[in-house]
């Protein structure tokens, strides 16, 4: 595997400067909003994919009784008179709940792990149209082979989306690569609360559950590499894309934030 | 209920106007120079295309799409209040139409970058509409056939209201009267005032 | 004023949040349970504060004026100090989406209008400083403040200190979807964030 190099911007002349600099004062003024809540509508994708197969699942049930079991959305913590309360912690246990779906109904959790995978390649297939449209000067549509493409990716749709580059980029230059994360941002303030646990688990198995617990939220930018890659020539049945955690280096771990990194491998079959 | 009715209600209102000009400052300096921002074609793009994707799960039962909207955005509103009052510490309003001036100057402004109007209050003075021009997340959206009756795209600004003056103990119906994107003239969201939650208020509050 | 404890009470009295920073005296520390008390008595106590206030007081109330005036960087590094030291761990410290080098630079209205704001004892005072959300911020302080104008001086840092808890609060805590509100907060940058808040008032 060599390593392909993600390079910044480079300052070779003046023209290329000047134009960069009159790209990144149209995108200033581009009409902007709060990051904070584009964040929360992306972590809310999740509940919502639940929610989304919870209904269909009682809708299929229409005789006698539907037994909800692990896919009931109410709270079972006593003392919940606060309604605002009762009604997130609701849609907060959907998120504990589909852990539990991934072993009680494994059917039911790919098809909202699918769900979530879609919404994210409905925007990765729209996004390179919109940033071709932005005219960013480093970017050069024409000719993109693979390797620049996933530049493309790791550099300019994840600025864009997430707040920052992917660390990492490797390839062995017949199709595979795998771009690393090491500090995926939406997760970076997950917290797994134990008390909602059933069982008490040992502080090995809490994070294996934390792992479990956040899986379905990488789905999303699974989903975004394979709608970019669509949208530039390679169709989604050619690419393979999964996500795995990473560990992170011991210069990159800091205290807080998430404990591993993400791993996204992807495998493009050329015919 | 029990608010304190100033006599000068409207905003136009002289000794009024201080305040809203506050609020309008507080509003714009903490958008500029407070707050990350991520690009609005982005969002849009997003929320489209969960809008779209429910209108496609629940195949055409839009009131179900409006609920699943509702809900996101309530969940996001418990959560954007206790941002929005760190940032701002702003006081307890103490009349309703302090509280639209808030929500439309600053709370919009810095979440949004929009500033919506108030208009329409009714003769109670506890119902407010909060109009925009064009529907605010709907860039270059043209409904689904069928939706046009029924769907309100932008549900999730009822939910976010909804949650975030329920958690400042006002107990509100919020929802949306009309859309552009329905052919309407304006984009109108109806706040309107049940009760304040006496009850929840916290202690040392007078 | 170097701080002890930091904890956070729900709406309905429940511990959510709860940190000690001084390592010294372990030997008189709570255990868990004793903290669960403690919250739920603040709690009571500052609910029935806002009931004792004085009929004459209700009647014809005096004008107190609520605003806490701002005291710069209180717990975040001063980037004009002299201190090299403090301006590289300025450009380093990140408030996170709060941007600049504070978290606000005005002056606010409390909240708390007639609860408990400052309990001073011989051996340690008390700050607290509840939110429109009735999330309630308590600051165990070991120096004593003395009555007067050093107390409310006192007072108005904790405040400022306070809030800025609660900006992190908001940060760190409000963006975790496994979070549910009124439970315990677990967030370990939450955690993280506010050492370095307390840190950096001594």
């Amino acid at each position: 595997m060599s390593q392909a190099s993600v390079p910044g911007v480079a300052n070779d002349g003046t023209g290329a400067v000047s134009q960069q600099r009159q790209y990144e004062l149209e995108q200033e003024a581009m009409p902007k909003l709060n990051r904070t809540v584009f964040q929360m509508v992306l972590n809310e994708i999740i509940p919502m994919a639940y929610a989304v197969e919870v209904s269909k699942t009682v809708q299929k049930d229409e005789t006698g009784e539907v037994a909800m079991g692990s896919l009931s959305l109410e709270s079972t913590v006593p003392g919940d008179d606060n309604t605002a309360a009762r009604r997130m912690r609701s849609s907060v246990m959907a998120v504990y709940n589909l852990a539990k779906l991934a072993e009680e109904d494994e059917d039911k959790y790919n098809s909202v792990l699918k769900r979530i995978e879609s919404l994210g390649t409905s925007i990765g297939s729209k996004i390179s149209d919109m940033l071709i449209f932005a005219k960013n000067p480093s970017i050069s549509f024409k000719n993109m082979d693979l390797l620049s493409v996933m530049k493309f990716i790791c550099r300019d749709v994840w600025k864009h989306v997430f707040g920052k580059q992917i660390d990492n980029l490797k390839t062995n230059h017949r199709g595979t690569f795998y771009l690393i994360d090491l500090d995926y941002a939406p997760i970076q303030d997950f917290t797994v609360e134990p008390s909602v646990l059933e069982e008490q688990l040992s502080e090995e198995d809490l994070q294996i559950y934390e792992l479990k617990l956040v899986e379905p939220f990488l789905q999303f930018p699974v989903g975004i590499i394979k709608g970019v890659l669509h949208s530039l020539g390679h169709p989604l049945d050619k690419v393979v894309c999964l996500a795995t955690y990473a560990d992170k280096p011991k210069e990159k771990s800091k205290v807080g934030g998430f404990p591993k990194g993400i791993n996204f491998h992807v495998q493009i079959t050329n015919n | 209920m029990p608010q304190s009715r100033s006599s000068s209600l409207s905003s136009s209102n002289p000794a009024n106007a201080p305040q809203v000009r506050h609020l309008k400052a507080l509003g714009d300096d903490t958008w500029k120079n407070k707050v990350e921002k991520v690009n609005a074609e982005f969002f849009h793009l997003t929320y489209g295309t969960i809008v779209a994707q429910l209108c496609e799960e629940y195949a055409g039962d839009y009131a179900r799409v409006n609920g699943e909207l509702f809900q996101i955005g309530y969940n996001l509103g418990v959560r954007l209040i206790e941002d929005f009052l760190a940032r701002t510490a702003l006081p307890r309003c103490d009349t309703f139409l302090k509280t639209s001036e808030v929500v439309s100057k600053c709370a919009f402004k810095i979440f949004l970058n929009l500033t919506p109007e108030v208009a329409h209050w009714n003769a109670a003075r506890d119902s407010f509409d909060l109009v925009f021009g064009e529907n605010p997340l709907a860039e270059h959206v043209e409904l689904p056939p069928g939706a046009s009756g029924q769907l309100w795209f932008s549900n999730v600004l009822c939910g976010v209201l909804r949650g975030a003056l329920e958690m400042v103990q006002l107990d509100c119906d919020v929802e949306f009267v009309s859309d552009t994107l329905r052919g309407d003239m304006s984009t109108d969201i109806r706040v309107k005032l049940n009760k304040v939650l006496r009850d929840e208020i916290p202690a040392g509050e007078d | 004023m170097s701080i002890e404890a930091i904890l956070i009470v729900n709406k309905s009295g429940g511990l959510i949040y709860h940190r000690d920073f001084n390592n010294k005296t372990s030997a008189t520390h709570l255990n868990g349970n004793d903290y669960l008390i403690l919250a739920s008595t603040v709690h009571s106590v500052f609910a029935i504060a806002s009931q004792v206030t004085p009929k004459a007081l209700k009647l014809s109330p005096p004008k107190i004026d609520f605003t806490i005036p701002y005291h710069p960087y209180v717990g975040v590094p001063n980037p004009n100090s002299s201190n090299t030291s403090n301006r590289r761990t300025v450009s380093s410290q990140k408030l996170g989406s709060f941007k600049g080098p504070d978290f606000f630079n005005g002056p606010f209205t409390s909240w708390n209008k007639s609860g408990i704001r400052q309990l001073i004892t011989d051996h340690f005072t008390m700050y607290i400083y509840q939110s429109l959300t009735g999330l309630k911020f308590v600051a165990l302080g070991s120096s004593v403040a003395v009555l007067g104008k050093n107390a409310a001086v006192s007072n108005e840092v904790a405040d400022n200190f306070l809030r800025k808890v609660y900006c992190v609060y908001s940060e760190y805590v409000m963006k975790d979807p496994f979070y549910s509100l009124e439970m315990p907060i677990k967030s370990k940058t939450f955690d993280q964030s506010v050492k370095s808040l307390v840190d950096n008032l001594l």
